[in-house]
């Protein structure tokens, strides 16, 4: 018994001695740093990402933010750990090492916040920006460290690593206030080319999204099977340019058809060397049958070819 | 001509129904606090939010809150040393206002349906400016004269009531179509919905050059009115290059004309520093064009 009470006589001692204010205190302070430590940071952080955010970049206000932040609580730690008598010169030397094995492991992440650096000076693109990442078109919601998150248009995040972006092909939809419209359009052999480029251009004239400058063009582009291709081309400002891609399309085919300007469709005309009467025949079924059936009457052709003539008016 | 700014008293209550560009403007003062505000098609009704104090709806001709890109119907060639004096058309902006005779407030800017917009510079860093299309005249009598097909092109302004303080001598019969909260109907000419525009080009250089688009900064013009007509100060332009000129604002050409009142005794001021533009800007960037 006397061997019990003199262990819990101990044990009672050294709880204690654990929770007297000289043993948690060293803790108490360290948490307390820590906590300080990033409040701190994160008031310093909220400040200079808003003097920068004054300078008109969304993007380094945000890297600001989470470069100073990162700081801070980085140091904030340090001391704390300090505070409970860790060497931290001890800590920095055994880092390097702890880096090295850590960048094995972590190559991917390093690789992404090294491409986000890149970016950040590059500038492809800034927060709200409307761009198209390899296949994929939204706007962009963030761009951080490891990846940056766009929306798409259809209102789905993609996130992409700040790497594969490094390699993508990005296509920047606003940095510059106007854009081209293109239509491609087609129009019948022996169209009057002067009269259906008079209309087209008096469409775009009359168009009020459509800028007078650069003056809106039409090219005669090629001659292709089924007809003469243009290009119609016409400028607006950036925010109009699907209205008005769709208006113009609208107003091209509208003023076409009125005019009477054939708009051609792909067809190939096929001639047939047969010189002599085709000779079709013609017998009443029941049932369908082969080659081919149309409300009952079947159309035999003996010519070489079978064909479906009873709208072809061929002699027999 | 009745001086501008108008203002039409609106009380709480009444109904205002106007015409402009071709489209029924029509205001309904609910109560004190809301009016409501149509032009054109009735699904464009909108309840605007207005001062207790309001009284008046205020009617401004204003040039629009862009430079000018103006593009002659017909060129102008200036020989070596000679100068070209020409006026030219604007069409106006009417800025529409409710409240207090020294406190209105914007309710719209209706821009004039006749104009677009045009890029001055290259396709990367241009700037987007007011489009003017019109044709050009020796005086603004020739102008008036040789144009009398103008009121079928921009309809005319039309008041439905009686406006304060009018001139008698230049109110227009009584228009029944127009009719609006009184039987008294005053039409503003179409003519007040225009300004015109004296440029003179002066070639400093020694060849022949042509010339198809004029840029005009904005704060460069500002409004004058006669008893006739709007006017803008003068411009004049020197063709300093194949490439470039300078543009300098003047003073108003007719002496007698009044600075616009832009409400609460505030007018245009115009900047009267030289500026210098590439009217042949486009040279620079013809890649854009075909490619």
């Amino acid at each position: 018994m006397d061997f019990i009470d003199t262990k819990l006589q101990a044990f009672s001692k050294s709880l204690e001695g654990m929770t007297s204010w000289e043993a948690l205190s060293p803790y108490l302070i360290a948490l307390l740093t820590l906590i300080i430590g990033y409040l701190i940071g994160r008031s310093l952080a909220k400040a200079a990402g808003s003097i920068v955010r004054q300078s008109g970049s969304a993007h380094g206000a945000l890297l600001t933010q989470k470069i100073v932040l990162y700081v801070v609580f980085t140091i904030a730690v340090i001391f704390a750990l300090a505070n409970l008598g860790l060497k931290v010169s001890g800590l920095l030397a055994t880092a390097g090492i702890f880096t090295v094995a850590l960048g094995f492991a972590a190559q991917t992440s390093v690789s992404n916040v090294i491409s986000g650096f890149f970016l950040f000076f590059d500038r492809p693109f800034s927060i709200g920006d409307t761009v198209k990442i390899d296949t994929t078109l939204g706007t962009v919601l963030s761009i951080d460290l490891l990846s940056t998150r766009i929306r798409t248009f259809d209102n789905l995040m993609v996130r992409i690593p700040n790497e594969g972006l490094l390699k993508s092909t990005i296509i920047n939809y606003t940095l510059y206030n106007v854009r081209r419209v293109e239509i491609p359009i087609s129009v019948a052999f022996g169209s009057d080319l002067q009269h259906v480029r008079e209309i087209i251009i008096g469409i775009m004239n009359n168009h009020k999204l459509i800028l007078d400058e650069p003056a809106p063009a039409v090219i005669f582009d090629m001659m292709t099977d089924s007809g003469i291709n243009l290009l119609v081309r016409a400028w607006t400002e950036r925010a109009d340019y699907i209205t008005a891609r769709s208006e113009l399309t609208m107003g091209i085919h509208n003023v076409l058809v009125e005019s009477g300007i054939t708009i051609p469709f792909p067809q190939r005309i096929v001639h047939l060397e047969q010189t002599g009467p085709w000779r079709v025949e013609t017998y009443q079924t029941d049932a369908p049958a082969e080659p081919v059936a149309r409300k009952g009457v079947h159309i035999k052709a003996t010519s070489g070819i079978q064909a479906l003539q009873d709208t072809m008016g061929k002699p027999e | 001509m009745h001086p501008w700014p108008i203002d039409i008293p609106f009380a709480s209550g009444t109904s205002l129904k106007l015409q402009a560009f071709g489209e029924d403007l029509l205001f309904e003062r609910i109560n004190a606090s809301r009016l409501t505000y149509t032009f054109g098609k009735p699904e464009s009704k909108r309840l605007v939010a207005v001062a207790d104090k309001a009284t008046i709806i205020r009617f401004l001709p204003t040039l629009g809150e862009r430079a000018l890109l103006f593009f002659p119907e017909t060129k102008f060639l200036c020989p070596a040393g000679l100068e070209l004096r020409t006026i030219f058309p604007l069409p106006v902006h009417l800025h529409i206002g409710v409240g207090t005779p020294t406190d209105v407030r914007l309710i719209e800017d209706l821009a004039p349906p006749t104009t677009t917009r045009a890029l001055y510079g290259p396709v990367d860093s241009g700037i987007i400016c007011t489009s003017v299309r019109a044709r050009t005249a020796s005086s603004i009598t020739d102008y008036l004269n040789s144009h009398t097909d103008e009121g079928t092109k921009v309809p005319e302004f039309h008041f439905g009531s009686k406006l304060p303080n009018d001139d008698p001598s230049v109110a227009e019969p009584s228009d029944a179509t127009n009719a609006g909260t009184t039987n008294a109907s005053n039409k503003i000419r179409f003519n007040q919905l225009i300004a015109y525009a004296t440029i003179t080009i002066i070639n400093t250089t020694n060849e022949p050059l042509e010339v198809s688009k004029i840029m005009i900064p904005y704060n460069a013009l500002s409004l004058y009115q006669t008893n006739s007509y709007l006017l803008c100060n003068e411009i004049q332009m020197r063709l300093l290059s194949r490439l470039e000129a300078e543009i300098t604002p003047g003073d108003c050409p007719d002496p007698k004309a009044k600075p616009v009142d832009q409400g609460q005794g505030r007018f245009a001021v115009v900047d009267r520093r030289p500026h210098i533009f590439a009217y042949a800007y486009r040279s620079k960037t013809g890649l854009d064009y075909g490619f």
